[in-house]
């Protein structure tokens, strides 16, 4: 009868006779260490198989890079389309609020220059400006 | 024949004893150094009358006028140029500002005719009243005696009259006139084209006013006014090279019904509104600044 270091490495190496497998079966019913060896071994054994061995089927490749894309797309959005996009949004929201400023300014200027026109201009000196000198000039000179 | 002789004789030296009257109160005008205080009544056919009180301060054609009401105003004239008073500053006036008592020795020494002369008192003081007539208009003048100082003037003209009354005037000494002149700080700088085309406008309008905006960093001078024909005219004025469009600010008032014109002389941008049609906008434009 072996001990239970030489049934372990046969086993492992895959060495033991057809004897030795009957007997090392019949070792493992009354041995529990040799029973958690075993167990552990073929739980690794199955690991390292399925490492080794797993091919990905086309769905799951698929579902995988297609994962794999829409994070990379994700962080390029967080990268640099977020802040282009916002300093589009930004741009865009200046322009058109300078654009509408601009319109309100000639609307403002326009309508100055309506409501003098719509009303009776006076008829003394009535300026306005630090230019009235000039209107002054012509009340100040004699016409004739 | 003899009568007529002596007639003749009469008028001729009644013709020259005229003329070297004339002569005596041209020349002793552009000696005179006088300080006074004088009323000035602008009177046009069909328009408003116009009075300004002034203080004068003059040494022969050289005068210093500040306007007391109704609006100060502060102008001189030294060697035939005309200055707008600033504080303790001449700059040069955009235009001649002309006063009608320096109008009326130049007209008078030119070609006139004595209509007139009588004695008189004016203000107390004895006067020599004279109807002169030239080409231009008709005068009346009171010559304060001795001193040939003009007391009062009425001219009456085609459109109207102007009448100078001064309530107090009196003989100065040139060295005071002179103490005044040298407080002032005279700028020769020529006016700017902004003055310059401003006044093109204002000087074509009757009741007339000037307002400067300012608007996001950007200064527009509006001028209003009405036109020789009773037409009122908006005037927008800026320096060229802001920010601001002038087929822009066309279109606003465009938009709106009225007629507007944009025009650019020199460094200013103009922009004309009015109800008149576009083409007699045009014409006035032409007239304006031709």
């Amino acid at each position: 009868m072996m001990e239970c270091e030489d049934y372990r490495e046969k086993f492992v190496h895959e060495e033991l006779t057809e004897k030795e497998q009957s007997e090392f079966k019949e070792h493992l019913k009354n041995c529990a260490e040799c029973r958690a060896f075993v167990k552990n071994y073929n739980q690794m054994r199955e690991f390292i198989k399925l490492r080794t061995e797993f091919r990905a089927s086309n769905i799951l490749k698929n579902k995988i890079v297609s994962r794999v894309k829409f994070k990379n797309a994700t962080k390029r959005i967080f990268r640099v389309a977020l802040p282009t996009a916002a300093l589009i949004v930004l741009g865009t929201f200046y322009t058109m609020s300078s654009f509408s400023t601009k319109d309100v300014m000639y609307e403002k200027v326009a309508l100055s220059g309506i409501k003098m026109l719509n009303s009776n201009p006076a008829t003394e000196v009535n300026s306005q400006s630090n230019l009235d000198y000039l209107v002054k000039i012509k009340y100040a000179s004699d016409q004739f | 024949m003899k009568k007529l002789f002596s007639l003749s004789v009469l008028l001729l030296l009644a013709s020259v004893a005229f003329s070297s009257l004339i002569k005596d109160i041209v020349s002793s005008y552009a000696s005179q150094v006088i300080e006074g205080h004088r009323i000035v009544v602008e009177q046009e056919k069909g328009s408003t009358t116009k009075i300004r009180y002034e203080n004068i301060l003059r040494n022969g054609y050289n005068e210093i006028v500040k306007i007391v009401a109704p609006q100060q105003f502060e102008w001189s004239s030294i060697g035939e140029k005309t200055y707008i008073v600033f504080g303790n500053k001449m700059r040069l006036s955009p235009a001649t500002i002309v006063d009608a008592e320096q109008t009326f020795i130049k007209d008078v020494s030119k070609a006139s005719t004595i209509v007139s002369t009588s004695t008189t008192y004016y203000h107390g003081v004895k006067s020599l009243k004279l109807v002169i007539k030239s080409r231009n208009a008709t005068y009346t003048a009171m010559i304060l005696e001795p001193s040939l100082i003009i007391g009062y003037l009425k001219i009456d003209h085609k459109k109207g009259s102007i009448t100078i009354d001064y309530d107090w005037i009196k003989a100065i000494p040139l060295s005071y006139f002179n103490a005044v002149i040298e407080k002032f700080k005279i700028i020769k700088k020529p006016p700017s084209s902004m003055e310059i085309y401003l006044w093109k406008l204002v000087s074509k309008l009757d009741n007339v006013s000037i307002t400067s905006i300012s608007i996001r960093d950007i200064s527009v001078v509006i001028v209003s006014g009405k036109t020789n024909l009773n037409k009122i005219i908006v005037a927008y004025v800026f320096q060229s090279g802001q920010d601001i469009s002038t087929s822009d600010l066309t279109a606003q008032f465009k938009s709106k019904g009225f007629t507007a014109l944009s025009i650019k002389k020199d460094d200013v941008e103009m922009v004309l509104i009015t109800k008149m049609k576009l083409d007699q906008l045009r014409e006035w434009i032409n007239e304006v600044f031709k």
